[in-house]
């Protein structure tokens, strides 16, 4: 099976002590700020947690030409998180309009003038990868690549029937001097 | 002692690095006939020939996937888009 960011990022927290590294970026999501992303061409790792499971988590992005990036949901494989299917959209101008099944879907009204990507994760069938390092599993919604437009960018990340729980939102290949903060000193936030 | 060394070699050449798929071959091609129709550059260098999906295998595995999903969603939202792939 694939090992995928995660690996990365554990190596990079695990293997090295320093405070900056060459890794992927993590990041714990707070439903009540948006995470406001610097530069969108180094990949990420956004942990979350549904508390309520009416939460919106929002994310923030201003590329400053369009740029073409994998996105993908996961969730870790573990009792209790087998319903838990978190959807996430991208929402900017540029992008489609939503076909009135998928604006139901939306968490939110649209921003005037945007259009969106909806994965509403909810594939019969998820594929299961393995993270190797820490031995993580997790349900995928599987990989996505999309033209994310230039301008003002906003990524959704819901929870369609109200199931709680962790979840990642990865997107990004390149990674970059990352500075990693207070992590160690939060690993509960990133291991499970 | 031929072949194992080969074999070590074709190893190490699997840690190392991969070759852009015929998939990521397609979705920067539908990308480029989008720019020219557009008027714009997009950033789509990590999937490019040369790009970081193909730093190592399971990156690349994971990027062949994003592209097939993404020229998938390509296809369905902009059905007039012809996206031809260099031989």
């Amino acid at each position: 099976m694939r090992s995928r960011w995660l690996l990365v990022l554990a190596l990079g927290l695990v293997l090295v002590p320093a405070a900056t590294v060459e890794a992927h970026a993590p990041a714990v999501l707070d439903p009540t700020e948006p995470y406001v992303v610097e530069d969108p061409a180094v990949s990420r790792a956004l942990y979350g947690t549904f508390v309520t499971g009416d939460e919106v988590f929002d994310i923030r992005l201003r590329p400053a030409t369009r740029i073409a990036l994998p996105f993908e949901m996961l969730v870790p494989r573990r009792d209790g998180l087998g319903a838990h299917r978190p959807a996430y959209a991208v929402v900017a101008p540029g992008l489609p309009p939503p076909s009135p099944e998928q604006a139901a879907r939306l968490p939110r009204p649209l921003p005037a003038g945007a259009g969106v990507f909806l994965d509403a994760n909810d594939a019969p069938d998820r594929a299961v990868v393995f993270e190797s390092f820490l031995r993580r599993v997790y349900w995928t919604s599987g990989p996505v690549a999309l033209l994310v437009p230039a301008g003002d960018v906003e990524l959704w990340i819901w929870s369609p029937d109200a199931t709680t729980g962790d979840f990642v939102l990865a997107f990004g290949v390149e990674e970059g001097g990352i500075d990693y903060g207070d992590v160690l000193g939060n690993w509960g936030e990133y291991a499970y | 002692m031929r072949s194992m060394l080969l074999a070590a070699l074709a190893a190490l050449g699997g840690c190392l690095g991969a070759e852009q798929t015929e998939a990521c071959r397609a979705f920067v091609a539908c990308t480029r006939a989008l720019d020219t129709r557009d008027g714009q550059t997009t950033d789509a260098a990590r999937f490019e020939a040369d790009g970081a999906c193909w730093s190592g295998p399971v990156i690349a595995e994971l990027c062949d996937q994003a592209c097939t999903r993404g020229v998938e969603w390509l296809r369905e939202v902009e059905p007039d888009l012809v996206c031809e792939v260099a031989p």
